[in-house]
């Protein structure tokens, strides 16, 4: 009776335990262009739905839960998920990284209730479907070899014209 | 006719400009500094070549027009004028270089943006930019806020020349008998809160999981722009990035601090806290600041949209003090205005349009101009109903008890009178090129009183006219005028016959 007790209790964790991975790897459908939620939220307030963006800057804990913001098209949001989803964000958005572009489903609210008031979405499924990467620095050779003949430049006006000064000043205490 | 200014003056004019462009070009080492710190070599090399390229044009003009005259107050007047403009186009070489913008007139909007404490953004995918040019937008921002001149004369020049440029970067009153005290007293009340606002930012966005460097940089950026009042932000989002009620309190609590009266900063730091409740300057604004949010709020009454009044508040309120301080940092998009009724607008508007007080690190109009004004007209209506030979006297207190005088009131008034005209222009020319009428003078008015608060108009897409408008409305508004004339006449007394 114990062992079939253990044996249902291990049974209850791995199929609730595969039931929320499968609800984040679910497929999600087609998106909604952040565009479109900033241009006529009144449409979307308190409804569900699917956006993607590009995770930039940081994610930040919040209580339980954490806050990442993701970019579509020069739109901003942002998206309310948990310890689960975070562990998925592998690179955000920076100089020389393009951010893990990610595609969530979720409500949508104009003024978050349970975050005084905020435009947000409470993310329930979370797919990442472009992985991000490092992006190499160009350092162009014309304005290393201009910096280079600016030190010399610079180099010599700064003593002429520390010279002149001292000129000045010695000739002016003879005088 | 005699030349307001002689070709002297240019040489002059010319030898100070030379040491205030190499001063920059010293502080753009800083930037640098950041960059090779972060392993950003591009932006680095970048720098370095800036840097450079001002020290020696500096020293050239060093060289050339070397002097040992003083300024008068003409000249000084002339130096600040252009020396703002100089700055600009400084500024903004190594943010074109960066590639965040589409070209030299959107770096150099962005430049004057900073450094006139404006806040108002052009830039282009914010989220990737390095951390030595996002430094550097918030470096300018407090270069500007603290006054350019103040930075690189105290540091740089000393001498006679330095009050008469104090004076023309809209900072008429000396809080301590010495100049060069003055502008240490200064530093060491900016310095303070510097150290104080950055170590709580910096806690609360270690505390959210941020990571140590990225959680000082942002604190550093946070309270350089919010202190100055100017508004730029590390993110893309403003201060809506960060999605704390924390953060929005105490950048709130510190741009407060900002736009507060050095004097009274001084008065209060050598024991005298009393001077908070006796300032007629702090009296009017905080009279101005519940006014100007009675009007949002009267607007929102008919078309309340929020699931509760806090959250009313958190979006309503801090919009409102940050118009009214000039800061210009947002805890949400400018979409949100699309639900925002026309009074709620107008009320930021007048709020934008009024200011903080006068020497402090906001634009505007100045609360104190407006509280003179108003007792000036309380002067006049005695006088009117009172007996022939009655004397009225008017006083008030601010640092000190101060008679209104008619040279007051009458300055008060043609400072008022001028930044009317300077934000109607700006609205109208917005309505030229074919926005409505509200947004063009919110869009104005913020640009004229140095906010950065933006309905939309303000984008990297509109119209390079209204980007050179701006551009003026910014340098005329952060120099409140003065010194932008006598440039003015200093540049016809050139062509002029003698």
């Amino acid at each position: 009776m114990k062992k079939t007790g253990i044996f249902l209790g291990v049974l209850t964790v791995l199929f609730s335990s595969t039931a929320i991975a499968s609800k984040d790897v679910k497929q999600l459908g087609s998106t909604i262009p952040l565009r479109v939620l900033f241009e006529t939220p009144s449409l979307y307030d308190g409804k569900e739905v699917i956006v993607k963006g590009e995770v930039v800057g940081d994610i930040m804990r919040d209580g339980k839960s954490f806050w990442i913001n993701i970019e579509d098209e020069g739109f901003f949001i942002g998206i309310v998920i948990n310890a689960f989803q975070k562990e998925k964000i592998k690179y955000t958005g920076r100089y020389k990284i393009k951010g893990d572009v990610v595609k969530i489903s979720g409500v949508y609210h104009l003024h978050c209730p349970l975050h005084s008031g905020e435009r947000d979405i409470h993310a329930e499924q979370f797919e990442i479907i472009e992985s991000g990467y490092k992006i190499p620095e160009v350092i162009e050779s014309k304005r290393v070899i201009g910096s280079i003949l600016l030190v010399i430049i610079t180099i010599f006006l700064l003593i002429y014209s520390n010279r002149k000064s001292i000129h000045k000043y010695t000739d002016g205490q003879q005088k | 006719m005699i030349p307001y200014f002689s070709r002297e003056d240019v040489g002059l004019i010319l030898y100070y400009l030379g040491k205030i462009i190499k001063g920059i070009g010293i502080i753009m080492l800083i930037p640098l500094f950041i960059g090779v710190i972060n392993h950003e070599w591009s932006p680095s090399i970048n720098f370095l070549f800036t840097s450079l390229l001002s020290i020696s044009i500096g020293c050239l003009l060093i060289i050339i027009f070397q002097e040992d005259r003083d300024l008068n107050w003409r000249q000084g007047m002339s130096v600040v004028a252009l020396c703002w403009i100089i700055v600009m186009f400084l500024g903004a070489i190594p943010l074109y270089l960066s590639g965040h913008y589409i070209n030299y007139l959107d770096a150099s909007f962005e430049s004057m943006s900073a450094i006139a404490t404006t806040g108002l953004t052009v830039v282009n995918d914010l989220d990737h930019m390095s951390y030595a040019y996002n430094f550097w937008r918030h470096l300018m921002c407090f270069i500007g806020g603290q006054g350019i001149i103040l930075v690189a004369l105290t540091l740089f020049v000393r001498g006679g020349s330095v009050f008469k440029v104090y004076v023309g970067e809209a900072r008429e009153e000396k809080i301590m008998p010495n100049i060069i005290q003055t502008a240490r007293f200064i530093w060491l009340v900016s310095l303070t809160y510097l150290v104080i606002g950055t170590t709580i930012l910096f806690g609360i966005n270690l505390w959210r999981n941020m990571s140590p460097g990225r959680a000082l940089f942002h604190a550093i950026c946070l309270f350089m722009a919010g202190w100055d009042t100017a508004g730029f932000a590390v993110q893309s989002q403003n201060v809506l990035y960060y999605h704390s009620p924390a953060i929005e309190l105490f950048t709130a609590m510190f741009f407060l601090l900002g736009a507060v009266n050095f004097g009274v900063h001084y008065t209060v730091w050598t024991g005298k806290p009393r001077e908070l409740l006796r300032n007629y300057e702090l009296k009017i604004y905080i009279v101005s600041i519940l006014i100007t949010f009675f009007l949002v709020c009267t607007g929102f009454i008919i078309h309340f949209q929020f699931p509760d009044f806090i959250s009313f508040f958190r979006e309503g309120f801090y919009q409102l003090i940050s118009a009214h301080t000039g800061v210009g940092y947002s805890n949400m998009t400018f979409h949100n205005f699309a639900y925002w009724p026309p009074l709620a607008i107008l009320g930021l508007i007048i709020a934008m349009g009024l200011g903080g007080s006068s020497t402090s690190t906001s634009g505007g109009i100045k609360i104190l101009r407006i509280g003179i004004l108003l007792k000036g007209i309380k002067k006049e209506l005695k006088v009117l109903t009172s007996p022939g030979a009655t004397v009225v006297v008017e006083r008030f207190h601010h640092i000190r008890d101060i008679e209104i005088e008619d040279t007051h009131i009458k300055m008060a008034a043609i400072i008022i009178i001028l930044y009317i005209t300077l934000y109607i222009t700006g609205g109208l020319i917005g309505v030229f090129y074919g926005y409505p009428f509200l947004p063009s003078l919110f869009e104005s008015v913020s640009a004229s009183a140095n906010v950065g608060l933006s309905m939309g108009i303000t984008s990297p897409f509109m119209p390079a006219g209204l980007k050179i408008t701006y551009i003026i409305q910014m340098w005329i508004g952060r120099l409140e005028f003065i010194s932008v004339f006598v440039l003015f006449r200093f540049l016809l007394s050139l062509k002029s016959p003698e």
